[in-house]
This record gives structure tokens, sequence and C-alpha cells, in this order.
């Protein structure tokens, strides 16, 4: 595979990271916010591994990337890398 | 080793807490009152006579071979049909009893070749044998009036013969498909001297029968007998074993002579299937001795390069070494495997163990991850554990079944023959899936209500039901406050009686009258014994955790948990789903479901395994790909599984599958998978291994060893001998030690040993010192983690949506004859009922694109197209179309997409927007696919030095 497909692919990761946090957190969603929030980053650090994590929380911050507010809320929570 | 022989009682043993006490030839007896006198003398070896009785059977009376003298009585009753009672002096043997059986059996012989010499029931009679019995000498009674002799065979069957010359009309056949199986195939027609079985107008093949060799097991003569003794003889040696195809997990006495196997004989004290089969479990084993399977291992540096034959040695060394490379280049975490559902508990669990010890990551996970991965998510929330609440037989006791997303008698079918059984004797049905499945109207059963509601809207539907209940006062409060944690009760009470969760607000997703729902969830709620159960239509959607937790909601609303005849029950697709899960499968979970981050569960895999445990979670198997396709994950070990054809978005699957350095297939077959694969390692059939397998009830059944490994090694000793090469020692001599190693990690299965498996014959777990026999029902004073919780299921429809570009919805299911991937049915005589998939569309829809039945149509979604046959079908309603998966040419999942359940990954099969459309050729995908199944399947002529 050549590089430019790879960071296609890797594009292509990331917004799919975004869409399972926006997934998770609509299902949260009719949770009270702060509970939402709480149980939105424990099931993303249960079940994520720490390089999906790290690249959700990087590609949130990427340039002309909005979270919805709750999603915002849970940020905070999400588990970052352990540097062993 | 001799051929294992069940008592047949002749009558069914009836449980009753009362007993009665009778005196048999002399002997005191005391049997369950109902107990038939037939039933009574056997328990204690007096075998009276009989023909037309067999104890899976109501006792019919018609041979009347089964006659004894009762003192005090006139005549000579049949003990069949007659009842022991307290001091009843019964005579079974006397020269008058034996002289009006003589008489019998003269009629019967007098009508039937003597042939016995060259009859393929020769020495497995039950004619011969009470002709014997009774003594029978001569026969007055010539061949010169009128006989039977000449009837013609049936052999449109491609598993069973019926040769009616040899049938005594003894009914049992007749009583077997309608009590046992459920398919009222067969009848008696005519009368008197005239009267013969009657398959439907024809034949068998085109009658009504499903084929499940009910009638065969009970057909006492060669009337109805399988081919393969016909071809090869009477087995002479058996052991019990259990079926590898569904989640039901029956259990067979594998028949064999020498190492050949002659049938598979479903086997009476099987929990699970109590004596009861289906046509694969009975008859569909001939691919583990196809000449397709591959024997050798074999590997090739580029998946475009043929495959060459070496040895095992080889094989493993190659496989470590490029594991060992691709880790050094691109970090311990770029490799992982995928354990089976259809391999055993020791293997899943070795292979488990291979990754987090000697791959030193979590990256394994399970084909669950695609079927029933909700399911463990869904009730772990809500129950506690991640497993059905019930064993089959509490269906006996349901007085309301709820059958949501499951098709049971296509995919679990002696279960639903179990429940067609309880639904004949006055249980209510209610159907909630978009298809007419067969169970809506079987014969003599009738579903109360089917809920046809639109593919994805599961926890619409479910939750308009639980809205019912909450808001017309139907919750079993009591239930409840013992049981439950209140406050989450209490929001989720508040939250499911919101006006959006009415019947009314939801049926405009739904598609469902809100009066059926209303009076569905009044009839669920009516009852003391109401049992849900689900399958892959619940499952494979977006939501389907957040179903499995609606469900789970539901049942604990009503009080139906805890006690026979309730509980969630999901059915599980493969045959050891339950025990991959339950091993330890999963990327974030150790065996017995316990999170990696914990600490002192991780101590204790610690100590014994002598390694550090990562308390990261590792990848899911569609992470797996994502991560394939952008680089970073370069090795993977596939056991037993087919991702290429099993999951969404094949060209996905595929373009990850070939973006890694080394692909490792352990199967049967060079399956599609494989065409991508750089080591293939051949595996076992069942019929090769030891171990267990987990069914839908938790039940852990032996697997046994009929036969030597065809390629020469067990299958769980490869995991071991990969983790030796790549550095990491695990010592085990037989799988009994990997399950005594999985006993003394997992509390669960802390009483659990291959001894106890032999003495009780199966277990269900839990099973540890509070429960040494095993658990059969859960949560019955208390829930695993002390009180039930009510989980928030607001209803958010999936993203797949119908539109103009693609306005219908196919969904995706599979049949009886065929088998997930297809990869074992396919190769078997199965193929007869199942040629390939077609496209199922209503008559409306077929109309307006002007198609009709048997035209090529292509179906083409947003992620890719196929074209299939049409049928035309009313099962469904309009806007929705239907396909199964069994062959991989058709491609159902390049149409599929690679949405998923949000909380799992679990991809959404069931709910995807396609436009159909008439076509003359294959798609391109179908065509580079056929190509391919050529270009990278190509093995090299043996050299002579190789693979010996
Ligand atoms: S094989 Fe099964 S379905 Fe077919 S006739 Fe026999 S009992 Fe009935
Ligand atoms: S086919 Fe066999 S079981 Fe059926 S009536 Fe004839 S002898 Fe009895
Ligand atoms: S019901 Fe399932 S386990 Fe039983 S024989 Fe059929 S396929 Fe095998
Ligand atoms: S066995 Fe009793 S009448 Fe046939």
């Amino acid at each position: 595979m050549n590089q430019e497909t790879h960071i296609f692919a890797h594009d292509d990761n990331n917004a799919k990271l975004i869409r399972m946090a926006q997934e998770i957190a609509d299902y949260f969603h009719a949770y009270p916010q702060e509970k939402a929030a709480e149980s939105i980053a424990s099931h993303i650090n249960h079940f994520w591994t720490p390089k999906m994590r790290e690249d959700f929380l990087a590609a949130a911050e990427a340039p002309g990337q909005s979270l919805t507010p709750l999603l915002q809320a849970a940020r905070g929570g999400i588990r970052r890398k352990k540097i062993k | 080793m001799s051929l294992i022989q069940e008592i047949d009682f002749g009558t069914p043993i009836r449980v009753a807490e009362k007993t009665v006490t009778l005196i048999i030839d002399g002997e005191q007896i005391s049997v369950p009152e109902g107990t038939s006198v037939m039933a009574a003398a056997m328990s204690r070896g007096v075998k009276i006579p009989k023909l037309c009785a067999s104890d899976n059977l109501e006792p019919f009376g018609s041979c009347r071979l089964c006659l004894v003298e009762i003192e005090g009585r006139r005549g000579t009753p049949a003990s069949c049909t007659t009842p022991a009672e307290n001091g009843m002096v019964v005579h079974t043997q006397n020269e008058r009893l034996a002289k009006l059986r003589r008489g019998v059996m003269e009629l019967y012989i007098s009508d039937h070749p003597l042939d016995c010499l060259t009859c393929s029931a020769n020495g497995n009679c039950e004619l011969q044998d009470a002709a014997g019995e009774v003594g029978l000498r001569e026969v007055r009674y010539g061949y010169q009036g009128e006989n039977h002799l000449q009837d013609v065979k049936d052999e449109s069957n491609p598993y069973f013969s019926y040769d009616p010359s040899k049938c005594i009309v003894c009914n049992r056949c007749v009583r077997a498909c309608e009590e046992v199986q459920g398919t009222f195939a067969l009848t008696i027609e005519g009368r008197g001297f005239d009267s013969r079985v009657k398959p439907g107008p024809t034949n068998f093949i085109e009658s009504e029968c499903v084929s499940c060799g009910a009638c065969v097991q009970a057909c006492p003569t060669a009337t109805l007998i399988e081919k393969s003794v016909i071809e090869r003889g009477q087995p002479e040696h058996s052991l019990i074993t259990t079926c590898a195809y569904c989640g039901v997990g029956c259990s067979f006495k594998a028949e064999m002579r020498g190492d050949e196997l002659i049938r598979m004989v479903p086997y009476k004290a099987g929990k699970a299937n109590e004596g009861h089969s289906c046509v694969k479990g009975r008859f569909a084993y001939g691919y583990a001795t196809h000449k397709d399977r591959m024997l050798k291992p074999m590997i090739r540096a580029r998946i475009t390069d043929p495959w060459r034959e070496v040895s095992w040695e080889e094989a493993i060394s190659y496989t470590a070494s490029e594991l060992k490379r691709i880790q050094a280049q691109y970090g311990r975490e770029s490799i992982g495997a995928i354990t089976s559902s259809r391999c055993t508990n020791e293997e899943v669990f070795v292979l488990q163990k291979l990754v987090r010890a000697a791959f030193r990551n979590n990256n394994v996970d399970t084909c669950a991850r695609v079927c029933h991965s909700p399911t463990g998510y869904g009730l772990k929330m809500t129950l506690g554990t991640s497993a059905g609440t019930q064993d089959f037989a509490s269906v006996d006791d349901a007085d309301v079944m709820l059958v949501i997303g499951a098709n049971p008698t296509d995919g679990h079918p002696v279960f639903a023959s179990r429940m067609k059984k309880r639904l004949r004797a006055g249980a209510k049905l209610i159907v909630a899936d978009p298809r007419s499945i067969d169970l809506v109207r079987t014969p003599h059963v009738q579903a109360n209500y089917h809920l046809q509601l639109k593919p994805g809207t599961n926890v619409a539907l479910v939750n308009s039901l639980a809205h019912v209940i909450v808001t017309e006062g139907l919750v079993n409060e009591a239930f409840v406050r013992a049981r439950c944690d209140l406050d989450e009760f209490e929001s989720w009470a508040r939250f499911i009686a919101l006006a959006q969760n009415s019947p009314e607000e939801m049926e405009q997703y739904t598609g469902v009258p809100a009066k059926d729902v209303r009076a569905a969830a009044r009839l669920y709620a009516s009852v003391r014994n109401a049992a849900i159960y689900y399958g892959l239509g619940v499952t494979e959607h977006s939501q389907g955790s957040t179903t499995v937790m609606a469900l789970a909601n539901l049942a604990m609303a009503t009080g139906n948990i805890g006690h026979v005849g309730a509980g969630v029950n999901p059915l599980r697709g493969q045959n050891n789903v339950q025990g991959s899960c339950d091993m330890g499968s999963f990327p974030h979970e150790l065996p017995g479901y316990r999170h990696v981050s914990d600490d002192a569960t991780r101590e204790t895999f610690e100590a014994l395994w002598g390694v550090e445990i990562d308390d990261e979670p590792g990848l899911r198997i569609p992470n797996m790909i994502d991560e394939a396709v952008a680089g970073n994950y370069r090795g993977l070990f596939v056991q037993g599984e087919d991702i290429a054809q099993s999951d969404p978005n094949t060209q996905h699957i595929s373009s990850g599958l070939a973006a890694m350095d080394c692909v490792i297939v352990q199967d049967l077959f060079l399956n599609e998978t494989a065409k991508y694969a750089h080591v293939f390692l051949p595996g076992c059939s069942f019929l090769e291994k030891d171990g267990t397998f987990t069914n839908a009830e938790r039940r852990i059944n032996r697997v046994r060893k009929v036969m030597a490994p065809l390629c020469g090694k067990d299958e769980w000793r490869v995991a071991i001998e990969l983790a030796h090469a790549m550095g990491y020692e695990m010592n085990y001599g037989h799988p009994s030690e990997i399950m005594d190693e999985i006993a003394a990690l997992t509390p669960t299965f802390a009483g659990v040993s291959y001894a106890k498996l032999d003495e009780m014959g199966s277990v269900q777990w839990p099973c540890d010192e509070a429960a040494p026999y095993g658990t059969p029902l859960m949560h019955v004073d208390r829930f695993v983690g002390g009180k039930g919780h009510f989980m928030l299921t607001e209803y958010v429809p999936t993203r797949e949506r119908s539109g103009p570009r693609f306005p219908l919805i196919l969904t995706t299911g599979r049949i009886l004859s065929q088998y997930n991937v297809g990869a074992q049915t396919r190769r078997t005589e199965n193929g007869f009922w199942h040629m390939e998939d077609v496209l199922e569309i209503h008559p409306f829809d077929a109309e307006q694109r002007g198609i009709v039945d048997g035209d090529l149509v292509s179906i083409v979604s947003r992620a890719g197209d196929t074209a299939l046959r049409a049928k035309i079908s009313e099962r469904m309603q309009p806007g929705v179309v239907y396909t199964t998966f069994h062959h991989p040419g058709s491609g159902a999942n390049v149409v599929t997409t690679d949405n998923s359940d949000w909380a799992t990954n679990c991809p959404e099969y069931k709910v995807t927007a396609v436009e159909v459309r008439r076509v003359n050729a294959l798609s391109s995908w179908q065509e580079r696919n056929a190509q391919e199944d050529v270009s990278l399947r190509r093995v090299l002529e043996a050299t002579p030095d190789a693979a010996e």
C-alpha cells in the first residue's frame, strides 16, 4: 500500500472514531448530562485501545472538527495512554 | 469400544410427586404415577415385547404385541397404554400370552420380506428382535395372498430411504414427525390392509419433510433407514459427542465402523436435545471427510504466489519468525488473533492465551463480535452476567413466548420443536419480526400476534411494549422492589412512560399498529411465566445492545426472571458462541468476563502464566481491519473463521487483509479468508477432537474424538507450538488439562472437570462450590451482581436510511439446511435444498421494477453491489428484501455496510438500504471474486521432500 492510501485510511479511521464516539454519546443521551458524560468516557476507556483513544482525542482537536456538546463534555474523562 | 445402546422404556418416563407400587412377575416395583405398565416393567429390566411403542412417543396401542395379564382384570390389556396402579399384579409371560403374541407376529411376518440376512437393518431391527422374543418359528400364511412386497422404494431424500415393502404400519414415524418434530409431514393413508405411510402427495423430498431424521430414528424396521447404513453396513462402536453446528448443542452418538463414521444418532440422555436432531447434525457431516479438506500446512510469501506445502515444523517456525519480525518492526500491538466459535473451549482458551502471554497484547477477538457481542454487553449491564437465564427445558412451562429477531425453526431447529410442542399444548405466542417466519403459522400453531416491524426499529417496538406495561399498571412491583435497583427503576419508568415511547408515537417508525402492541404487551404481562427468546435479528443492529437491554428491562419489570418458564434467552448462532465468549475471547476481558484492567484478576493469571498481562483493551475485529488498512496492524491469526465472507463490507475486509504482512488461517478448507493468507494450517473436524462446547443454555458438553486428526495434529497443539516458537511455554498433555486450568482461573468454571462431565453428561455454568452440579436457572434469589439494573433505552434510528437512491431495506438471515458461510453444509447433500442464495422480494416491489421470479437482479447499496436471482415472496412487507449469506459467490456482504452496534461494533447486517433492478450480468465484484477463486488459491504440486 502506498503512502497516499495510508494517509487517506488514517483520515478515514479518525472520522470513524468520531462517529463511533458519537454513537456512544447518542445512547447515553437519555441520561442526565453529568452521568451521560461520565458513562461515555467510561465506555470508551473500557473498550477502546489506548491508541484509538489517543487518535480520537487528536482528531477531536483537529481544526474544523466540532463535537456535540455531550461528547465534548465526555472528552475530559477519556483516559490518556500511559507512558510505559 | 462397543455400540452404546440406550434403554427404550416403551413409553415416556413421567415426572410425578406421587408414586404407585405394583407387582410385575412377582417383583414389587414403585414408579411415578402415570407411568405405563410397560415402562414400569422395563425400569426393572423386564422387557415386554413391543412394536408400536417407543419412549419418546405417546403410547398408541396398535400392534397388540405388548399384551399382559393383570389379576382381576378381564382380557389381555396392552401394557403400553395401561397406567400402572397401586396394588396391580401383572404377568408379562405365560403360555397364553406367548401364543397370542406369536399369532400377532405371524401376521406381521406374513407380509414382510424374509430377507433378514441381506437386509440393511440386520442385527438392529426390532421386528427381528420381537420375532425372537416371542419365539416365532413358523409362518402359516404364505406370500400367496395379498401383500406389499412389490411396493416401490422412495429414494428421494438424499440421506434416508423409505422402503414400504418393509413397513409394518406401526405409526411410529407419523407420531415422531408430529410429536417430536412438529412438522406433520406424514400420514397413514388408506385403511386396514391398504394402509401405508404417506409423505404428502408425492414423495419425501417434495413433502413438508425437513429431514430431521426423527421418523428414521423411530422406525423399528428397515423401512426408514439411513442410506449410509445401506451403503456401508451397521456400525459397531460409538462415542457420545456434540453437534458442531448451532448453539442448541445436541448430543449425538457418533456410530462408527472401524474409523469410518456410519451415522450420527441423537442421544436421548443429551439434555439439550433429549434424542432429537435436525438435518444438519443428524446427516450433514460429510464435509468432515470431503475431498476439499486441506490436510497439509502451506506457506507463501505473497498472496499472489501459489501455496507451497511444508512440514508442520516449517509452518510453525515460519509463522513465529514472521510474527516476531512484524512486532520488532511495527510494535507489540501490530499483531493479534481471532478465535472461533466453532472451536472447542480448550482451543479457544489456548489461542487467547497465546495472544495475551506470547504476543503480549490483548488483540484477541472472536466471531461472536459479529453476532452476539451485544448480548454479552446488554445482559451484563442489566442482569449482571453475559448469558441467557434459563435451560431449554424451561420453555415447557412458558405460558407466553415472545420471539423477537429469531427464526428458531431454521436457526435452532431442535429447540424450535420443543417450542412448538409447548405451543401446541396451549402456550401463547408473540412474534416480532419483519418477516413472516415459519413459527408464525405452522401445523397446529398460530402466533397470537405477529408484530411485523420495519427492520431497524426493535428498540422502538420494545420500548412501546414497556410503555404499555408501565402506564397500564402492569409492573410486578413486588419483584422490582425486592430485586432491582429502585432508583434506576424509577428513572427508567419515568423515561419509558414518556409519550414519545407510546405505541401510538412509535407506530410511525415500527409500522406496527399500536393496538396490536398494546394487546401483545398485555398478554406478555398477564401470565406468570413469560419467556423472551431472541436471536441475531436483535443483536445485529446499530442499537443491538440497546435492544438486549430493553428486553431485559421488560423481563425485570414483569418479574419474569429467576423462575422456570420465564427469562431472557439469546438463541446463539454457532455451536460454541457462548463458550468462546466465556473463554476470554474479547479484547477487553479475561476468561469469565473480567475486565483486563481489574488488578486482582490479572494477578491470578499472571501468577499462573508467569507473564505480565496488558491492562488495556486490545483491538476488536472491525478496529483490527481499520488499523490494517491504515498500515498499523500487520499480522493476524484466524482460527476457523471466514471473515472475508461472513463480515460486512467485504471490500473493506479484503483490503484490510490484503494490507497485512502475515495472515494465518487455521481451517478445514481454503476458505475466502485464506485467499489473503500467507500461512495455512489445517484444522480438525469435530470428529477429530477432544474438548467441550458450551451451548446457548450455558451447558458444557463433551466433544469426543472418534477418529484421529486427518492432518496429523490436534488443533489445540498448534497454538502451544506457536507459543513455544515465540518463546513462551504452555504445557498440556490433553485438553482435560486445559479445562483444569480454565477451572483454576475462572470462578464460574471452578467445579468443572472432564471427570465431572463424564459423570454428569454435561453441566451448566456457574458450576462452583455453591452449585457443584451447575446452574440450570440463573438469578433465582438474587441477581449475579446483587440487584437488577434498568437501563434507559432511547430509540435512535439507524444512520442507514432508505431514500430515493436506495429505496428498499435489505435484511439477511439463514435457512435450515445451510449453516452460516456454508463452508460445511455446502460440502454435504444439504445443497439439495439450497443451491444458491436468492433475493426474496415482495410482488409489489418486483412489479414496480419489472422483475419476475428467477430474474437476475442487482442489489446496490452504499457499500457495493452484487447480483442474485430474485424470488417473489410475500414473507416480507413491501419495501423490505431479504437474502441469506451461505454462498461466497453471492457476495451478500459486499452490500452490507460497516455500520455497527454503538456499544460493541457488532455489524448492522439486518439493515442495509438498497436498490434492486434487473440485470443480465453478475457484478464486477463477483467476476473478480470468481477469478480470484482460482488465482489466489493455487497450490504447487507437492515436491517429494515437502510435508512428510
Ligand atoms: S425426517 Fe423429520 S420432518 Fe421428515 S418426515 Fe421424518 S420426522 Fe417428519
Ligand atoms: S415406516 Fe417404520 S415407523 Fe413408519 S409405520 Fe412403517 S414400520 Fe412403522
Ligand atoms: S439443532 Fe443445532 S445442535 Fe442440534 S442437530 Fe441441529 S444444528 Fe446440531
Ligand atoms: S407396543 Fe403396546 S400395542 Fe404396540
